[in-house]
Formats: C-alpha cells, structure tokens, sequence
C-alpha cells in the first residue's frame, strides 16, 4: 500500500468504518511512514473534535429565554388563536356592515355636512333660472 | 426525540400547540432543543450562536404554529428551519466581513499564529475542522452536519433536504472526500 491508497482512506481510518482487513494494512502503512503518521493523527484530532463538539448539555434556561422572547410567560393561559382568528374577522365584518349603515343614512337623511347648503328639493334649471330644463323647450318663445 | 405512533406522542403536542397551548410548546422544546442547537453548532461551530440560532428556531415554530399541517415530521420541520437559519446566519456573517474588509474566516491563511510543527492542540484542530466544514458547498455541509453532528440516516436526511436518497448518499460521499483533502492540505500549509 502507498501513501495515496493510505491518504485517501484515512478519514474512514479515523472514523473506524474500514473493515478490519484494510484498516490493519493501512495502519501498517502508517506506523512506517512518518509523513502519513504525522497527517493522519492531524486528520484524527480534527475529525475527533466534532466528537466533543457534539457532546453538549442544555440548562433549563434555554427554554425559558424563548418563553421571554415570544413574551407569553406574563400571560397567565396562551389565547387560543383558533377561535381568535375567525371572532376578529367576524367583528370587522360587522363593524364594517354598521359603519355603512350609518354613512348610508347621513347621506340619504339629515342635511349635515357637505350636503348642508343644498336645498331639501333641488332642480335643475336652464339659463333663465325661472324654467325647468323640460318646461324651456315646451314653450314657445316666437 | 419524541417517538412516533398511530397517533403519536408528537401529533398530540403538535395538535395542542396549534390550539396555544404553552405546556406542550415547552414539551417539544425540551424534546427537541440539543438536537437543534447540535445541528447549529455543525454550522457555526459555536455555543452562543448556536444557542441564539436555536432559540429563533423554536419561535418561528412558535408563530407558525396555527399553519403547521403534519405532512412532514416536527422534527424534519425543526431541522429544516435550523438548516436554513444557520446558513443564512453565516451568509450575513460572510456579507459582512467582506464588507469590514476582513478575512474571511474559512481561508487557510487563518491558521493560529502560535502553532508549531511539534505541538499540534486541540485549539489547531478545531479550527481546522471549522474551516474545512466551512469550505463545503452548502448541501454538501447541510448533508455532512446531519450526519456527523446529528448521526441521521440517508433516509431522514434526504427527508430534511427534500431530495432523494442516492444523491444525498452522493452528496455525503463528496463532502467528506473534500474534508479529508482540506484538511491534508491545511496540515501541509501549516505544520509541515
């Protein structure tokens, strides 16, 4: 074996997934060959931290900053926005049917507003100002 | 992990934290907050961030909760959501190094300049890892972390990456052939 077979084989080496037959060969190889001593026990140390790195403990207070950060730990019950959702939506729509109900009758009703200049009755009148449109053309003005 | 049933343990906590309830969001926090902050330190190779990045995680389950379907796992959900929180923690981290004009820190230049040829520590090998993990493509990394910091199988890991099994196995195959070179080349540049 040679230091290419060895190098290429030495993360499974590291890992302990090569089979007994060429794991034995490759340490053989690597037990005389300085080089590849000194690489693979540098690509053993590096892939050996992932072990350390995986090996971790979680206090209680991990769990308790999400609780602060989503702001829920002051309320005493979560609000069930199942049923939240749909009563908000039903509340727009009714303040929104009573909101129009109302504007339709300032509009039609009361003189209020914008309209509070107007006359209750208003016509349109020709030039004259003394004649409905319709009453100017019916009478005769030879 | 919480185990899956008929109807099980998870599909109970999920249909009661849809319904608000703050017990069983805490529950799923409890069941799920290592493997979550594991998979985060695979990326960003360290506690705090980690921690933070998994805590964001947990939230965003939090505010989705009322859209949660059940068509795939809570944990695949979880996984998905970390995978792409810590990705784009680091783009952002990348962004702005690049924008401080600093080195960004996965080039092999960043080797510690106390390190000698005949003492080799922990800290060296930590950092070598890093920045050989950090010069994977993306997926590659994803599949990689999954596995080694997460000890998943292909199957659940193409389930988390929604892709199929023989490129996930083919991407897990590439990763480590390019970690293995990294880190002979890292060896080489610094301590030989």
């Amino acid at each position: 074996m040679n230091c290419e077979e060895v190098n290429i084989n030495m993360l499974d080496l590291a890992e302990g997934s090569l089979d007994r037959g060429m794991a034995y060969q490759l340490r053989e190889h690597i037990d005389n060959c300085k080089e590849c001593k000194d690489r693979y026990s540098f690509i053993e140390g590096a892939i050996g931290q992932i072990k350390s790195e995986r090996e971790i403990s979680v206090s209680q207070e991990f769990g308790d900053k999400i609780l602060a950060r989503i702001k829920i730990s002051d309320k005493p019950i979560f609000y069930n926005r199942s049923i939240f959702i749909p009563l908000a939506a039903a509340a727009v729509i009714v303040f929104g049917i009573f909101t129009g109900i109302f504007i339709s009758g300032l509009s039609s009703g009361g003189n209020t507003g914008v309209y509070a200049d107007l006359p209750d009755e208003y016509y349109y009148t020709n030039e004259i100002h003394l004649e409905t449109i319709e009453g100017f053309f019916l009478t005769n003005h030879d | 992990m919480i185990k899956r049933g008929i109807k099980s343990e998870e599909d109970i906590l999920v249909s009661a934290l849809r319904r608000g309830d703050q017990e069983a969001f805490k529950q799923i926090i409890d069941s799920y907050q290592e493997n979550i902050i594991r998979v985060c330190i695979g990326f960003v190779g360290n506690r705090e961030d980690a921690e933070d990045l998994a805590q964001d995680v947990f939230i965003q389950l939090f505010k989705s909760s009322a859209s949660l379907r059940g068509e795939a796992r809570l944990s695949t959900w979880l996984y998905r959501v970390a995978v792409n929180k810590a990705l784009n923690h680091l783009r952002s981290l990348k962004l702005r190094k690049s924008f401080d004009h600093k080195e960004i820190s996965d080039g092999v230049d960043a080797c510690s300049e106390d390190s000698t040829d005949d003492k080799i520590t922990a800290s060296d090998h930590r950092k070598a890892l890093r920045q050989a993990i950090n010069s994977l493509p993306d997926k590659q990394r994803t599949a990689f972390i999954l596995q080694k910091y997460e000890e998943l199988s292909y199957e659940e890991i193409s389930s988390i990456m929604d892709m199929s099994l023989s490129s996930v196995q083919s991407l897990i195959f590439r990763s480590r052939k390019n970690l293995q070179n990294y880190l002979g080349e890292y060896f080489k540049k610094n301590f030989t």
